[in-house]
């Protein structure tokens, strides 16, 4: 019982709050649903300008970046070749013949 | 003499605006002259009254063409008693006009917290209206109480945030209240099946109209 008096008043302070919102910021806050806090970025379009002005930086600094991982990329290409060196060619493979096969084995 | 004016007000609609109205009327046609006038478009106290084949203990009105308070009061003057059946609406000409005309607001309230939240303007609004007329008095009366439900038992706690007084008079969950509305009459005229009902009604009245 006093759980259902606690949380019947408490939605009323909530809703009152919710209704006025400037009587009561912080309660407002409190009690804002994440509905709440889309719209309220939503609201908010100038703060968000200021960041697409500075978004051309942003290739600059990633320039050295792509760089290095271009550099990473030949070098690893480059560890390839020296792998695929060290492996038998398809031309290089010896013609096994019948060596592999002596005609001793196999009976007449 | 000028009538005494109760208004009965809230902007969610089922709260018993019109349950409480009629009755109140029919409790106060005992005591003098007495008119329900209907402003709520719905025309329920209308119909109510009309309905069954016993005439109805109040007279009851509906506004029609331009009026205002002033008018309102000058109109019915006649009546001892004056109670305004407002439509659910707070932003509507007859409750505005409704506000600033009568001399009790009463305000019913159903024990449910959607009911609440949707009552929580009530303040300001009798706050404002107060400004046109400073003698209004506002009382939220509860209506269909039920004894074993906690959240009754919890709304004279709630209704403290409201700012508003509330009445220690209050009106139970009964099924005689709709029985009388379907017979078109009040529940003072139901006998025995609404003496509890009607003792309610006379309690609301002795505490505020007629104290």
């Amino acid at each position: 019982m006093t759980n259902t008096k606690d949380k019947l008043s408490a939605s009323v302070r909530q809703a009152k709050a919710a209704q006025n919102p400037d009587a009561d910021a912080p309660a407002a806050v409190a009690a804002a649903k994440p509905a709440d806090k889309v719209a309220a970025t939503a609201a908010k379009p100038r703060t968000a300008a200021p960041r697409k002005e500075a978004a051309p930086k942003k290739p600059a600094t990633r320039k050295p970046a792509d760089a290095a991982q271009k550099k990473k990329a030949s070098e690893s290409t480059g560890t390839r070749k020296a792998s695929a060196a060290q492996k038998p060619q398809p031309d290089e493979i010896p013609e096994s013949g019948s060596a592999l096969f002596p005609k001793r084995v196999w009976p007449d | 003499m000028a009538t005494h004016v109760t208004a009965v007000v809230n902007q969610k609609g089922g709260a018993g605006k019109t349950t409480l109205a009629m009755n109140l009327g029919a409790g106060l046609s005992r005591r003098g002259d007495t008119v329900v006038i209907d402003l709520d478009p719905q025309g329920s106290s209308r119909q109510w009254a009309t309905l069954g084949n016993a005439p109805f203990p109040a007279t009851v009105k509906q506004m029609s063409g331009k009026w205002d308070a002033r008018s309102l009061q000058k109109g019915f003057q006649a009546y001892r008693y004056t109670v305004l059946d407002c439509p659910p609406s707070l932003d509507s000409h007859a409750s505005l006009q409704a506000l600033r005309a009568c001399d009790i607001a009463l305000i019913p309230i159903l024990p449910s917290p959607v009911d609440l939240w949707a009552s929580l303007r009530l303040p300001q609004e009798i706050a404002e209206a107060r400004k046109v007329n400073p003698k209004l008095k506002a009382f939220l009366v509860l209506n269909q109480m039920e004894p074993r439900s906690a959240l009754s038992a919890s709304m004279r706690e709630a209704l403290e945030e409201f700012d508003i007084p509330v009445l220690g008079a209050a009106m139970r969950r009964r099924a005689v209240y709709r029985g009388a509305a379907l017979d078109g009459v009040s529940v003072y005229q139901l006998g025995g099946r609404g003496a509890q009902a009607a003792a309610e009604i006379e309690a609301v009245i002795n505490e505020v109209i007629t104290p």
